[in-house]
């Protein structure tokens, strides 16, 4: 079943185009990497698909319905941002997650939260950068979500927290749901991927296998990303 | 889901509303105890503690006021324009609600502060006879009244009143809310733009109701007038009048409304 599908998708910001006519689908159960420099269209067409924003043309469906309110209940989301508003502790976000989201396991983010021994009262603008971003990931991936959008989860925190982080997405997510993880640090991700799709200047250069890259290519996915978009 | 995000923006509005609430009521009774002390007492130290006392009073009053204002527009901005926006709307839940949530509570703060207010008032006014003299007051007012039917006036009334006090609110809460949403969808001076939408959609509507005055003329209110008077009781005539107030409030309140649903759902513009 096709998890997000994208049909001659275009998106401008008055006159600059962030996206130019995308055709893409990614099927239901496999991690895909969305690869490409700053300023690609990455962000564009995650926020497209939550519908953060609106398309200039064409459409994008994710589980063959319009980005709304129906498709948030089956998305669980993590933008590049730190969302979480920062005065709430980690008792108050999970009651928050609780509320709102059916999917959401709360045992299993207690159990995460636990392992990375944060307290339940601490509050969010009391914890360093690198733990901030785990408790907003711990949420994310403690839903049963059917797809699971990324944004940058590893940007900006250190190796042995990524390691933490790539870990944490591999086993919690959903097997049957499909994981979208946009980022430009591919050396660290290519390990968990199954396909990848190069976007550059709103075009979608490549969707392939990363077991096609491999075989023939010879050459792992970040040494061909930086043969396909040398400056 | 309305309630759940009401619960929550309880929660977020309370850490702040609540202290401020303490600190009326405090100073409240500061300015109480002292004001007598220096009534009775010429000693000057007293006497300059009766004035801070006061001064420190009314700063709070005016404080909790402002704040609750601005409390109103910062919850909408930060909460669903700024980087909280990234979680909020993506959460499975409408606009509409998104939109009545923080409305409603922000009248429920509003509707409190004024309580605040007027108990900080009794409290800084309270003397031991005081409760007497009310009760004793209210019990001669009521002595007036004839309880059958205008005991049902009087509660219709305040119910009235306080819709048309709650449109007040929503009128400006809407308008705020409709400014910030199309303000929002531009890429750069999104400050300068909120104040020139915020302004000029006051304009606009000081405009259009120039236009209908333009237009009062030309109706026969004295036929009107003559027909309330001779038809109607007083009652009946307050009720129309507040009715209509309560009509034309709500058109251009929704107008307001509908358009922050717009840009929110079709121009929303997360950085």
């Amino acid at each position: 079943m096709k998890i997000l599908e994208c049909q001659n998708l275009t998106k401008t910001y008055g006159k600059i185009p962030a996206l130019q006519d995308i055709n893409l689908s990614i099927e239901s159960g496999r991690i895909v990497g969305l690869l490409g420099p700053n300023g690609s269209g990455k962000t564009t067409l995650i926020k497209l698909a939550n519908a953060l924003l609106t398309p200039s043309q064409g459409k994008i469906l994710v589980c063959n319905t319009l980005p709304g309110k129906q498709t948030h209940a089956m998305v669980s989301y993590l933008p590049e941002r730190s969302a979480i508003p920062k005065w709430m502790t980690t008792t108050q976000i999970l009651d928050f997650y609780e509320d709102f989201y059916t999917d959401f396991q709360r045992d299993t983010a207690e159990k995460m939260l636990k392992h990375l021994q944060i307290p339940s009262k601490q509050r969010l603008k009391q914890m360093s950068k690198g733990t901030q971003e785990k408790v907003q990931l711990i949420m994310v991936m403690s839903r049963l979500a059917k797809l699971y959008l990324l944004d940058e989860p590893i940007g900006g925190v250190d190796p042995a927290t990524r390691d933490y982080i790539l870990s944490t997405i591999i086993g919690n997510y959903n097997p049957e749901a499909s994981v979208i993880i946009s980022t430009h640090l591919i050396a660290d991700v290519e390990k968990i991927l199954d396909d990848v799709i190069f976007i550059n200047q709103g075009h979608v250069v490549l969707q392939t296998t990363v077991d096609t890259i491999r075989e023939e290519k010879e050459m792992s996915v970040d040494a061909y990303f930086r043969e396909v978009f040398r400056c | 889901m309305l309630t759940k995000l009401m619960k929550h923006e309880l929660r977020a509005t309370s850490r702040i509303m609540l202290p401020l609430f303490l600190i009326v009521l405090a100073t409240a009774f500061c300015a109480h105890f002292f004001i007598y002390q220096m009534v009775s007492s010429d000693h000057p130290i007293l006497y300059a503690l009766g004035v801070l006392s006061l001064t420190a009073f009314v700063l709070s009053i005016c404080g909790v006021c402002v704040i609750a204002f601005v409390l109103m527009i910062q919850r909408f901005y930060r909460n669903l324009l700024q980087d909280e926006g990234y979680m909020m709307m993506t959460l499975p839940v409408s606009i509409h609600h998104h939109i009545w949530a923080k409305f409603l509570v922000s009248l429920i703060w509003y509707t409190a502060t004024i309580a605040v207010i007027l108990l900080a008032f009794f409290i800084l006014s309270f003397r031991m006879d005081f409760l007497t003299t009310f009760i004793h007051d209210l019990k001669i007012m009521f002595s007036f009244l004839h309880w059958d039917i205008e005991y049902v006036h009087i509660i219709l009334s305040c119910i009235e009143y306080f819709i048309v006090f709650a449109l007040s609110y929503a009128h400006v809460c809407f308008q705020v809310y409709a400014a910030l949403a199309i303000s929002h969808s531009f890429s750069k001076h999104k400050l300068l733009y909120f104040f020139l939408i915020f302004f000029g959609l006051q304009l606009l509507l000081q405009f259009l109701i120039a236009l209908l005055m333009f237009f009062i003329p030309l109706i026969h209110w004295d036929n009107i007038i003559s027909f309330i008077s001779s038809h109607m009781s007083m009652y009946a005539a307050s009720h129309i009048m507040l009715l209509c107030m309560t009509v034309v409030s709500s058109l251009y309140t929704a107008v307001f409304y509908f358009l922050t649903v717009y840009f929110l759902r079709h121009r929303l513009n997360l950085e």
